[in-house]
């Protein structure tokens, strides 16, 4: 690497673009894993033979996943590095904080590194009680029907009765809709610091990232939502 | 007649770069609302003057908008409520009787204070010789008309020339970037086929600079659109992050 | 003294590439041996320190605002002319020197304007090649305007910001210099005084503005490009710092002020709204193309303009000067405008005012169309008066514009002090006693890029000039001077603001040297200058320290310097008894009461040399000597 490739990995813009970049891989995911989660509304089968092809090559999963991993820590690492730089870049506060910006949405966009580490959280949440927790145990027992004995649903039922806790639900659905949020921002801001900037694309993908921050909120919460509205399985 | 106001200024004193500053609240009585903003600050000075206290320093020159020496932060809006106008082009009718108008100076580690509402831009200054020019010399340049260039990208080179490096766009991000004016300078000279010889040389250059002046990092707030008094696009932000990317993949 | 204007012998047009080649070259590896002070980055100070530092010699440069890419050149906004002739339309070199000799009333030297039109071609070539947006026609080529009433379009401009544009074109360049190391660049200082050792100008005394601390700056050649004089007004459309104190300083160590009483007055402005007002507002010229100026016919009609009947309007332009109508030049509309209210039929809320109709052209063109050519101008007209000229006629009154006056200077733009070299606005040279639209920028990049480079080279080669350092005792004397007049203006500690004074002296010139002079008025102005002089010696507050950022203090030793100016100024007025260009003595107008020149008397330059406090200043003339031009009484009727 030439010196002035190293020069530039330090340098404020290519940092930002590393941000962008993560941060479109780690979207890639979420439209992966949303499609995913709906399989759910078509029962067991599907979404435990999703979830068992996506377990069949070991090697292939792992490579995706330390891909993830990598992503994700780049993404949060460099974003907590940039914002403490751009504290200090501040010196002295305002006294008094103003805009003269006219955009709605100029919360999504102040709030980025808060629902950033809200999703980060969350995440060793999500891990434990999915990811790494035994999905052929007791916690995948669901009795479908009157009557009937509990049979092992494997990870649709460790999903189902998982969201069957009314906190679960609501702390899930609470923060899928900060998701969409830091969604709603990312997905523009990502374009503008990868550098589109035709005039008659532009507002348009500024609607899209709204739009699709909104759709990932609800899509996610939808599930928990679901089974909170149905309680028992529709098998 | 006239129509008149009453204003309560609280305004941000400071004697030197090292030495500390502080609010202090001033009356401005009877002022004449077709007053611009600065001529209201005279007006104050004027009687602060008299009585035997040290005006309120602020920077101006041209007073009609293009020079881009005036500034402040006026309840935290940079050149104060209007949208496209510098401090200068801003009246006193925008404001309302007894309003209380907190005034400060643009806050930046790049950009430190001289003296009360006056800041140190030599940051910019320093961007601009990093790389803000076509290297040509007196004598060399060929006929005007040996390169014909489109005129949707001069007019649109011209739109991002116009910036006029008061610092509102640092003052107003939320981050203190400089991006907008690099990206409007970057934009100018990397739309126009005279630019273009040295545009990768340029971009790193100029990104190297900003970033060792000490500003912050864009994160597309697009505070900085909002309070330029040119009403510079973020456009430019966008092509200035394409034109680092397309240098940093040339090396 | 004999004022040798060293213009080259030869026809016009061969002076200029005669006098490059007969001209000495400094010694490529020489050139580094040479410090150049430059004072002011406009475009003349810009442009020159950049293109002296390519040529290898150490620039020095100085501007006393925060950054170089401030001075005022960026305010002007109608554009830059050059005689390219892209319009197919007959312009040429010989047309527009011819033109500009006219435009300047025949009061310019030929060959410094023949040798501006020359080199007007290559100034658009350096500036498109730094990179200016030009305005371009489809075919990307680069488009012209026709501009103050010239007859062909030879005028280039990037919107309605030119000035702006340029100035950022040869601040680019002069970066460019700063980062070869070529130039090393001083912002926030002002120069105080000029030193002079062993007859030639060696260098400057500067107030640092952040600490207050006195520098001075030995060299080899000092240019001055420090502009105009005209807030020696107090209100004219100047930034607010621009002063003469730099120009006026060397003219107190020696160098002539020529023509002081040519200022140039520029008929559409915002009106002054109050006393308040810090400064004037220019609406470009072009708006007198589809706006039509009128006044009420009965003097103190308080009417509102729409109620105002056709039959009761005077359209006085079109009325007296039936071909030419609202095109009539810069100082013919200033005029009669200060005539209309004078007789009290002016309007606004001061009187001083004229309408600027464009109700006849919206419904003639539509508003859109009117939208396209002056949109920008109405908006900023909006912003300021709170009035909307597309429902209400815009009001506007002439303002102090730009000062043809200046330095003295030879062919090779050398005052008459050795090593002192002016350009741009601050020198009298290329304008005669009017200057037309678009002419200033050309001047400024000419004498920046064009012509220094090379004749400074000429005075270095042919002179030999002994090693100076700023710590010899002229400097120190310098410097002790300007440390007392800083002391004397904190000590005073009186009762009346800098700004104060400034405007009494402002609003005396406006009433009695402004748009048009007359003997008894100039004889009352000479006898009150004194008077404000006196009291601002005396009454003067300036609080605050001398060692520290006090812009009281700045302002205090400009006007200090303007009240002394002042009196040249007027005194110039009074002793040129003819009417031209921007300067009208009422004594000498034809019957119809228009500018009557008198070119058996003073059809010369006046150059003031500075004789002491106190004393009259000593008037030196150069001839002029019209070879090309025929001289020709002006006529717009």
């Amino acid at each position: 690497m030439s010196s002035e490739s190293r020069c530039a990995l330090r340098s404020s813009i290519l940092r930002k673009q590393i941000v962008a970049v993560t941060g479109l891989i780690l979207t890639g995911f979420l439209a992966g894993h949303l499609a995913g989660n709906f399989l759910i509304f078509l029962g067991p089968e599907a979404f435990n033979g999703y979830s068992e092809k996506l377990h069949a090559i070991p090697e292939l999963l792992w490579l995706v996943r330390l891909g993830l991993i990598a992503a994700f820590l780049i993404h949060v690492i460099t974003t907590i590095l940039l914002t403490l730089e751009n504290r200090q870049a501040r010196g002295e506060r305002y006294a008094v904080n103003g805009s003269k910006s006219e955009e709605s949405l100029k919360f999504a966009k102040k709030t980025m590194i808060y629902t950033g580490l809200l999703v980060l959280f969350f995440l060793v949440l999500h891990l434990s009680d999915f990811t790494l927790s035994d999905k052929e145990g007791p916690a995948s027992m669901i009795a479908a029907g009157e009557g009937n004995p509990p049979r092992n649903l494997g990870l649709y039922g460790l999903v189902w009765n998982s969201f069957l806790e009314p906190w679960r639900a609501g702390v899930y659905i609470a923060v899928m809709l900060v998701l969409g949020l830091h969604l709603s921002h990312g997905i523009q801001s990502l374009c503008q610091t990868l550098g589109f900037y035709r005039n008659d694309l532009v507002p348009g993908i500024r609607k899209l990232s709204l739009v699709l921050g909104l759709l990932a909120a609800i899509g996610f919460s939808s599930v928990p939502l679901f089974i909170n509205i149905v309680r028992t399985p529709p098998l | 007649m006239a129509n008149t106001i009453n204003l309560t200024l609280k305004v941000w004193r400071q004697k030197s770069s090292d030495s500390p500053g502080a609010f202090e609240i001033y009356q401005a009585h009877d002022i004449d609302t077709d007053l611009s903003f600065l001529e209201m600050l005279d007006v104050v000075n004027i009687n602060l003057e008299k009585n035997g206290k040290e005006p309120i320093a602020f920077d101006h020159d041209c007073r009609e908008g293009i020079c881009g020496c005036c500034g402040a932060m006026i309840n935290g809006q940079a050149h104060g409520p209007e949208h496209g106008t510098t401090l200068c082009q801003l009246h006193v009718r925008k404001f309302r009787d007894g309003d209380t108008l907190v005034i400060e100076p643009w806050r930046s580690r790049a950009f430190p204070v001289v003296r009360d509402l006056i800041v140190d831009r030599s940051a910019f200054d320093r961007i601009i010789q990093a790389g803000g020019y076509v290297t040509v010399r007196t004598g060399s340049a060929p006929e005007a008309h040996s390169l014909p260039v489109p005129k949707i990208d001069a007019d649109e080179a011209f739109d991002s020339a116009a910036c006029i490096g008061c610092g509102a766009c640092v003052a107003a991000c939320p981050n203190a970037s400089a991006v907008l004016f690099v990206g409007a300078k970057i934009s100018h000279l990397a739309l126009l086929p005279q630019g273009r010889v040295e545009r990768e040389r340029r971009a790193r250059a100029m990104v190297e600079r900003m970033d060792l002046e000490g500003f912050g990092n864009c994160s597309n707030h697009y505070e900085c659109e909002a309070a330029c008094p040119k009403e510079i696009s973020v456009r430019n932000i966008a092509r200035l992050n394409r034109e680092f990317f397309r240098a940093f993949v040339k090396g | 003294m004999t004022l040798d204007s060293k213009v080259p012998g030869g026809p016009v047009s061969e002076k200029w590439t005669r006098h490059k080649f007969d001209m000495k070259l400094v010694n490529p590896a020489n050139k580094r041996k040479f410090t150049v002070i430059v004072v002011g980055t406009g475009l003349a100070g810009a442009s020159a320190a950049a293109s002296l530092s390519e040529l290898g010699y150490q620039v020095k440069a100085f501007c006393l605002q925060d950054s170089p890419r401030r001075a005022h050149s960026i305010a002007a906004q109608g554009g830059i002319n050059a005689a390219k002739n892209y319009q197919n339309d007959g312009d040429s070199v010989y047309r527009l020197f011819y033109d500009t000799v006219k435009g300047g009333d025949y009061r310019s030297r030929e060959a410094n304007v023949y040798r501006l039109a020359e080199l007007s071609v290559n100034i658009i070539d350096q500036c498109v090649a730094q990179g200016v947006p030009f305005a371009r026609e489809y075919g990307g080529m680069l488009d012209n305007r026709s501009f103050g009433g010239a007859q062909v379009s030879r005028t280039f401009y990037a919107r309605g910001q030119t000035g702006q544009q340029l100035l950022l074109g040869a601040y680019s360049a002069l970066c460019k210099e700063i980062a070869a190391g070529g130039v090393k660049m001083f912002p926030r200082r002002e120069m105080l005084d000029l030193v002079v050792v062993g007859g030639r100008a060696r260098g400057i005394v500067v107030r640092n503005m952040v600490d207050g601390s006195i520098e001075s700056h030995a060299g080899d050649a000092v240019i001055l490009a420090t502009g105009g004089y005209g807030n020696v007004f107090y209100l004219s459309t100047n930034a607010k710092p621009c002063n003469v104190t730099a120009t006026w300083r060397a003219a107190r160590k020696g160098a002539l002020f020529a023509n002081p009483c040519f200022t140039q007055i520029h008929p559409t402005c915002i009106p002054v709204h109050g006393d308040c007002q810090s400064k004037l507002t220019l609406m470009s010229e072009s708006l007198r193309n589809d706006g039509r100026i009128w006044v009420p016919n009965k003097s103190g009609d308080k009417r509102p303009p729409g109620q105002i009947p056709e039959q009761e309007r005077d359209y006085y332009l079109e009325r007296k000067y039936p071909s030419f109508g609202n095109l009539v030049p810069r100082d013919v509309a200033s005029r009669n405008a200060k005539e209309v209210c004078d007789k009290g039929r002016g309007v606004g809320s001061t009187g001083m005012a004229v309408y600027l109709d464009f109700r006849d052209s919206i419904q003639r063109l539509g508003r859109s169309t009117i939208e396209a050519r002056y949109g920008n101008l109405f908006q900023m007209y909006e912003k300021i008066v709170d009035d909307d000229p597309y429902q209400v006629p815009m009001m506007i009154y002439p303002a102090i514009h730009y000062t043809m006056g200046g330095l003295w200077v030879d062919y090779n733009l050398m005052s008459n002090l050795p090593g002192l070299h002016v350009l741009g606005e601050a020198n009298f040279s290329d304008h005669g006693a009017n200057r037309l639209g678009a002419s200033a920028l050309m001047q400024g990049l000419a004498d920046g890029y064009f012509v220094i480079p090379y004749t400074l080279g000429h005075y270095f080669a042919s002179n030999r000039l002994d090693p100076v350092k700023a710590e010899a005792p002229e400097f120190k004397e310098a410097e002790q001077s300007a440390r007392q007049r800083i002391q004397k203006f904190l000590s005073l500690k009186g009762k009346k603001t800098v700004d104060e004074f400034h405007r009494d002296l402002g609003l005396l010139l406006w009433d009695k040297c402004g748009m048009s002079r007359n003997q008894a008025g100039l004889e009352e102005a000479l006898r009150k200058i004194p008077e404000i002089r006196e009291e601002f010696s005396k009454n003067l507050v300036v609080n605050g320290s001398a060692d520290s950022l006090n812009q009281s203090l700045e302002k205090a030793g400009r006007v200090a310097d303007f009240l002394e100016f002042a009196e040249l100024l007027v005194l110039d007025a009074l002793e040129r008894k003819e009417s031209c260009g921007g300067h009208f003595r009422e004594e000498s107008q034809t019957e119809e009461g228009e500018a009557l020149r008198d070119d058996v008397n003073f059809c010369h330059v006046s150059a003031w040399e500075w004789a002491g406090e106190g004393k009259k200043p000593i008037l030196h003339k150069e001839p002029l000597v019209f070879d090309e031009v025929h001289l020709a009484q002006r006529s717009y009727k």
